[in-house]
């Protein structure tokens, strides 16, 4: 819940490491368990935020047309 | 009285008979061209005018023909020795005979030109209201005013029974996309001799109320070229010139440029026309707000596609990446062990070899393996001799060989 505040960018920073970190071979396996839930949770966050996006910003397109119209 | 009363055409007809008697000789005749035209058969049709000293006002005008046999021959000769466009506002020299018809009225048919009589008056003076201006530091003025993004607010200087007026307005508001025009005439007199006034006294009005408006229009629909020297006045020119809202002016024909279409900010031709760059002006803006919406929706789609695509390419390096951090992990583990067995084996192998060798040594050390290579050994008494000196004859020897045993006696 404390990552209620962490803006996308963040989120994104925090999951550019860990696959770097994984790839780089730079995790104890202990770690790696922990890791990979946080890197789920961020990529759900993460998604869900550009699904709303999309679908506001496709909203408001939308609605520009139509008073164009 | 009656009776004595001609018809118009009898009269029209003693005019001619009377002009055709009195007038048959030709005549050399200075007068300023004016609405110069000429047609598909060639004939060109023209005015010829005079003003007065102040230059304003015209004093005399006429109608006149020069039938084509005669025009081909005289334009490009005038041309040539003039340097200068056969058209109106040039004065010329022509030798004319006058005629007089009875449905057409009064002109003068061209006979021959002297065109070292050229340049006319009202050109000249058109050149000097420049030439003032110039010298003021006006004349550019207008021009170098900023067109208004969106000319929506347009004062309109014009007569308002003039079709020209009709013209741009039907122009304005059927305009495709739809804009929005606000206009308001401030009527004035287009023709004539207060033209000037009549036009300055609009520019006043406009000017008092000038944040109401984005730009002025001065138009005026069709009628004779000639009729256009109003517009070239010093009072008038000077005024456009400084007015601090763009002017455009459609007030002429293609023939003719008056001072005022040469200050101000935009000239066309027609009221249409004015209407019509009214409307490309707008279209400039609205297409530029198309381009800049289409721009940011593309980009904001692309953004988006973008992010999409690199979660996504994170989210698929993840398993891979650790499955393979697992199974490197596996394999260290496999590879331990594998080194573990080898150097126990080594191990044991070194140490099995070591006591092979020991046990090789101590059976070569075993008396059978020295009988068999052909060694013997002598006993006396049961005991090993080893000094030949403890013998002595008779003694009885046992000497054992690798098979069986010898029993000898030294002599």
């Amino acid at each position: 819940m404390a990552k209620k505040k962490e803006t996308y960018s963040q989120a994104m920073a925090r999951l550019e490491t860990i696959v770097r970190q994984v790839d780089g071979n730079e995790l104890e396996i202990d770690e790696l368990v922990e890791k990979i839930k946080e890197a789920n949770e961020i990529i759900a966050f993460c998604s869900e935020k550009l699904k709303k996006a999309d679908t506001e910003i496709e909203k408001l397109l939308a609605d520009k047309q139509e008073s164009e119209e | 009285m009656e009776e004595q009363a001609l018809s118009l055409y009898e009269l029209n007809g003693l005019v001619k008979r009377t002009i055709r008697d009195r007038m048959s000789e030709t005549y050399w005749v200075q007068a300023e061209l004016s609405d110069v035209r000429s047609n598909y058969s060639g004939h060109c049709y023209l005015e010829f005018i005079q003003k007065d000293a102040s230059g304003n006002n015209l004093i005399a005008k006429a109608r006149g023909t020069i039938w084509s046999n005669i025009y081909k021959m005289l334009k490009p000769y005038f041309e040539q020795e003039t340097g200068q466009a056969f058209a109106s506002g040039i004065k010329v020299l022509v030798r004319v005979s006058v005629d007089f018809h009875e449905l057409y009225g009064y002109s003068l048919t061209v006979l021959d030109i002297d065109p070292t009589y050229t340049v006319g008056d009202m050109e000249r003076k058109r050149r000097e209201i420049l030439r003032l201006l110039e010298e003021e530091g006006v004349i550019d003025l207008n021009k170098e005013l900023e067109m208004p993004v969106l000319p929506q607010r347009i004062a309109v200087i014009s007569s308002a029974t003039a079709a020209g007026y009709g013209d741009f307005c039907n122009q304005l508001s059927n305009n495709p996309r739809g804009y929005g025009f606000y206009t308001e005439l401030f009527p004035a007199i287009m023709q004539g001799e207060r033209v000037e006034e009549s036009i300055i006294a609009a520019l006043d009005a406009i000017y008092a109320r000038l944040e109401a408006f984005d730009v002025v229009v001065i138009i005026r629909g069709g009628g004779a070229t000639s009729d256009l020297s109003g517009f070239d006045t010093y009072e008038l020119a000077a005024n456009c010139a400084q007015f601090p809202l763009p002017i455009i002016t459609g007030i002429g024909h293609e023939r003719d440029d008056t001072v005022i279409d040469l200050i101000a900010h935009t000239r066309v031709k027609t009221p249409t026309a004015a209407a019509a760059f009214l409307v490309a002006c707008m279209d400039q803006v609205a297409d530029r707000l198309d381009n800049l919406s289409f721009r940011l929706q593309q980009g904001v789609r692309n953004r988006l596609l973008w992010e999409h695509r690199r979660i996504e390419g994170l989210k698929q390096r993840i398993p891979s990446a650790v499955y393979k951090r697992i199974s490197d992990a596996k394999y260290g583990l496999l590879a331990a062990n594998r080194d573990l067995q080898m150097a126990t084996r080594q191990f044991l192998s070194m140490k099995k070899h070591r006591l092979e060798l020991l046990q090789q040594r101590l059976n070569d050390a075993l008396p059978k393996k020295q009988l068999a290579r052909g060694y013997s050994i002598t006993l006396k008494n049961g005991k090993a001799v080893k000094d030949a000196s403890a013998l002595k004859e008779g003694d009885t020897l046992v000497t054992l060989l690798y098979k069986g045993k010898v029993e000898s006696v030294i002599k």
